[in-house]
């Protein structure tokens, strides 16, 4: 998974801190389980594991931190879809 | 009695002959699909109370797959999905308690995700398929 973290402001008392959207790739895992008719119409649900590690960079002022966060961003996906 | 059995084995007859061309048709399914759908936080990525804790909010999903049967029933299936699931704002905000004069605006969690898997399915007009997939 080629994963991006939320960008996060805060503002207050004149200062204004911000975290920045990272990048982070890790493989992922996925199982799907659906109904398909007539290989037309398909609906189905999917469960994606994976762990992206994000080195995240946050700014206040003059002050730049920078943290490696590892994130579990497992999902149930539950979709519809048309195969053509 | 006789009449009767030769009926429902004229039946048997048409209900194989009928069947039997659908079957056939779904042996080998192939093809793009298009997909879209919900995104679901599981584990942790949902969670706002713990340690690791994602504090992610249900999303959307959009991708397409393009399956190829390499046999009847099982085929190779290659898959792209565009995840997206925003972070719960209350929790940074949460974070702050009552203090006044704070601000706070958050993004969204999202990832690309290409995997190539094995799906079984059944060779059926109306069937279930299940598949396994991994990638980066």
């Amino acid at each position: 998974m080629i994963a991006k973290s939320p960008e996060i402001t805060v503002t207050g008392f004149g200062i204004t801190s911000r975290m920045e959207s990272a990048s982070g790739k890790k493989l992922a895992y996925g199982v799907s389980a659906g109904l398909d008719i007539g290989n037309f119409l398909v609906a189905g649900a999917s469960y994606i594991m994976t762990k992206p590690k994000f080195d995240m960079k946050t700014t206040a002022g003059t002050i730049t931190i920078t943290n490696t966060v590892e994130i579990e961003m497992n999902t149930i996906q539950v979709f519809a879809g048309i195969r053509f | 009695m006789r009449s009767f059995k030769r009926v429902v084995f004229l039946m048997s007859v048409f209900i194989i002959i009928c069947a039997v061309p659908v079957m056939g048709q779904f042996s080998s399914k192939h093809g793009l699909m298009l997909f879209g759908g919900l995104s679901i936080p599981a584990g942790k990525f949902g969670k706002t109370d713990e340690e690791g804790a994602g504090a992610a909010k249900k999303g959307w999903v959009a991708g397409g797959d393009y399956l190829v049967s390499l046999i009847p029933s099982v085929g190779i299936v290659v898959s792209g999905r565009y995840v997206h699931n925003p972070m719960d704002e209350q929790v940074v905000k949460d974070g702050f308690g009552s203090t006044t004069g704070m601000s706070a605006t958050v993004g969204s969690f999202t990832g690309i995700l290409p995997m190539p898997g094995v799906q079984v399915y059944m060779p059926t007009t109306i069937g279930i398929y299940v598949n396994a997939q991994a990638g980066t």
